[in-house]
């Protein structure tokens, strides 16, 4: 909380450079890029706009404050960067962009390759089915069968199709389609990018892909060939890569159900097994942070020991890296969704940075170099709206109040402070062990005893006080003047918030042939809660000796008992 | 200062010397505008991105100018304030057509302003909307709205378009300046 203090006192580190609420843009954060995609050091927004449903989804190219170009996509891109495949100069780079089974690569916004991942025999049963050219009943039936058996995912597009048809539009499409072979396509899910050979800005890099049929490829940039190709054990919904391919790289991989994988050196390793389902990852040297849903942003070792955990202000909906070297901070940008709209922590390891509101909440964010400046943080809302901020130069996210880690240490490793047996307690168990008929005879008459003084003390109890349980009140008494005539004040109050006694009355229990009171019975008006009655009656001394007097408060049982030690009273009356 | 040099300072035969600041964000045309301000037989052909920064020297109307091109980019955008104490002129250029990073200026010239060595003394200030020849370029008055500079009333300031790699709108911009500096030093 104090962090957050700070950051609020702190002046703003962000210019507002740019903002468009009416971009109307739909998008997520592995759909958007930047990079200097004409090679003249004026880095470019690029983001593929899903649109709203209805008409075509479209790559965007903005520059500085306008957009420089749209081309029309025929697919919905799971993934686009903005990567190096050659070396010419000028140095331009490539868009790629994964959609379905393909890889589409543009240069100066002009198709320049596209890549089709190789197809996947069918089941032999189900190439076997198309050949034998039987009716379309019985074809339908057939593969509704083998549908049943090995899964309707595992289909070839065809048999889906065929299957999803009306029934009177199959027989065309078996016609139309039944000289075709059989043959499976796999869709991307998700592509990232790691440098190849250099670890340059501008230094070729290599397009790493996951698959829904549990591969990870690795593509060759300069020549789009396959280079490597991996099983893994999930079909990852998220991708993070590390290092240089020629050298060492690793690559984080993220399931649908909550399972991190990281693969290094051809093996595919499980590293964590999240309790809830993970929203972004970033891959870091040692370890990797991971936002999920319930809430929270984590951190893990790449070997898969937990490290820290926070809790968000919000459900989360993007992560990004904001690396910082002039400042020597690498942070990570959490957009949450919050009740009252959105907001961009920024964390540093666990600790808070600085946070900003946004009026929606932010769905996707990029980090680096846009137009001429070099930390620029774009965003798009979950509303549509475009938004730029430019790092101050003399921005300062504080430099000190490192809150201490919240480090989720092992419980074997926390160590008891047990102190060395002493020759006292060796010296007692040895007695205990020799004497033990004796202790125990010992220990039985103590708790005997302890028994009896308690029964003791509730018999006490129980004759000396009134237990009611709901009458509470309270009893004040007051003796007035110097004698032989005096004056007894009593001051009765009701401390039952919720019930009023009825028919109490007052007495008191006395030597009469010390005093004489002139009323012994005195009735008690309703005892409303919180009203204080006064009762008062007089006392003439007979004799000149002091005698304590009782008095009784009582209904239909006696309620409460007071003793008032009455004055030595100076004289008689005569 | 002694008799001699008051006499001829008034008889106008001494050499005037000015040292100016060049200031604003990378990629802007400092080094441009400078480079075309200096007489023909020192001007570079190339222009490179200025690094730390680097001195030049050109004449107009009798007064010499001793220009620091600082550079513009934000890991040498810390030099400047140590320049502020001795100058006696500043010379602001904007790149007009860079809109993203209109926002950026502002906050680079509202730091300057607001610079103990800056903000108490009589420094005026040129600013160059350069780069007017771009499509998308701002006109002067939308720059000079864009970086408040109707707020500033304590400096002479004067704003004009220009396009350095032609020289268009110089002249205009440095005369004024000439005028300006010969003013405070009478």
């Amino acid at each position: 909380m104090a962090s957050l203090r700070i950051s609020l006192s702190m002046q703003q580190p962000w210019i507002d450079a740019y903002s468009d609420p009416k971009a109307e843009i739909r998008t997520f954060s592995s759909c958007l890029t930047l990079g200097d995609l004409n090679g003249d050091n004026e880095y470019k927004l690029i983001l593929a706009d899903l649109g709203s449903g209805s008409g075509h989804v479209k790559l965007k190219v903005y520059k500085g404050t306008s957009l420089s170009s749209e081309i029309v996509l025929l697919d919905f891109p799971s993934a686009v960067v903005s990567i190096y495949t050659d070396t010419n100069e000028p140095r331009i780079p490539g868009l790629a962009v994964s959609c379905g089974c393909h890889v589409l690569v543009y240069r100066n916004c002009r198709p320049y390759f596209k890549f089709c991942m190789p197809s996947i025999e069918a089941s032999s049963l189900e190439a076997d089915l198309w050949r034998q050219k039987s009716q379309t009943t019985q074809m339908v039936r057939l593969l509704q069968e083998l549908a049943d058996e090995i899964g309707y995912s595992n289909l070839s597009a065809p048999s889906q199709t065929l299957l999803a048809l009306e029934p009177n539009m199959r027989d065309e499409f078996l016609n139309k389609n039944r000289h075709h072979l059989i043959k499976k396509q796999t869709v991307i899910t998700c592509m990232t990018a790691i440098k190849k050979s250099l670890s340059d800005e501008k230094s070729v890099s290599c397009i790493i892909l996951a698959t829904e049929n549990y591969q990870v490829f690795i593509l060759d940039p300069e020549a789009f060939v396959i280079m490597d190709k991996f099983p893994v054990p999930c079909v990852a919904s998220m991708i993070s890569a590390l290092g240089l391919y020629a050298v060492d790289y690793r690559v984080l991989l993220a399931s649908r159900a909550g399972k991190i994988f990281l693969l290094k050196a051809g093996v595919t390793v499980p590293v964590a097994h999240l309790a809830s389902h993970p929203v972004g990852l970033i891959l870091h040297t040692l370890s990797f942070t991971i936002a999920t849903m319930n809430g929270n942003l984590q951190s893990y070792s790449t070997k898969g020991i937990k490290q820290w955990s926070t809790t968000l202000p919000g459900a989360p909906v993007d992560v990004c890296c904001v690396p910082l070297q002039g400042l020597a901070l690498n942070l990570v940008a959490v957009s949450v969704s919050t009740d009252s709209g959105g907001s961009i922590l920024l964390y540093s390891g666990p600790q808070l940075m600085h946070s900003f509101n946004t009026p929606t909440p932010v769905s996707a964010l990029v980090f680096g170099r846009y137009g001429q400046e070099e930390h620029a943080l774009c965003s798009v809302t979950t509303g549509g709206a475009l938004s730029v901020k430019l790092l101050k130069r003399t921005a300062n996210f504080g430099n000190g109040e490192k809150a201490p880690m919240i480090s989720g240490s092992q419980p074997h490793n926390i160590k008891l402070l047990v102190p060395k047996k002493t020759r006292l307690f060796v010296e007692q168990t040895l007695r205990e062990r020799d004497q033990c008929r004796e202790m125990h005879n010992w220990f039985q008459k103590a708790w005997l005893d302890l028994g009896v003084s308690v029964s003791e003390a509730y018999l006490n109890g129980l004759r000396s006080t009134s237990v009611c349980e709901r009458e509470s009140l309270k009893l004040t008494a007051q003796v007035l003047g110097l004698g032989p005539r005096l004056k007894i004040q009593l001051f009765l109050e009701n401390l039952a918030p919720d019930y009023v006694p009825a028919g109490l009355a007052v007495t008191f229990l006395y030597d009469p042939k010390l005093y004489t009171i002139h009323k012994t019975y005195i009735p008690v008006p309703m005892l409303v809660p919180g009203l204080t009655v006064s009762l008062e009656t007089l006392v003439t001394c007979e004799l000149g000796v002091a005698s304590p007097l009782q008095v009784l408060v009582f209904a239909s049982r006696l309620l409460l008992t007071a003793v008032i030690n009455m004055p030595p009273a100076t004289a008689t009356l005569v | 200062m002694g008799l001699f040099d008051k006499l001829s300072n008034f008889l106008g035969l001494k050499k005037k010397e000015v040292k100016v600041l060049v200031v604003g964000l990378n990629n802007s045309g400092k080094s441009t505008i400078i480079n075309h301000l200096k007489s023909d037989d020192e001007k570079s052909t190339e222009i490179v991105p200025t690094i730390g920064l680097s001195v030049e020297k050109f004449k107009n109307q009798k007064v010499y100018f001793t220009a620091l091109d600082m550079s513009g980019q934000g890991r040498y955008r810390d030099l400047w304030e140590h320049y502020y104490k001795e100058c006696e002129g500043i010379i602001f250029v904007i790149d007009s057509s860079d809109r993203l990073r209109l926002a950026v200026a502002k906050e680079e010239l509202d730091m300057l302003i607001q610079h103990p060595d800056v903000a108490g003394r009589f420094v005026p200030l040129l600013f160059f909307a350069n780069k007017m020849d771009l499509r998308d370029a701002l006109s002067s008055v939308k720059v000079a709205a864009a970086l408040g500079l109707e707020k500033l009333q304590d400096k002479p300031w004067h704003i004009c378009s220009s396009n350095a790699v032609t020289g268009e709108g110089l002249q205009e911009g440095v005369h004024w300046f000439t005028q300006q500096v010969c003013e405070s030093m009478r």
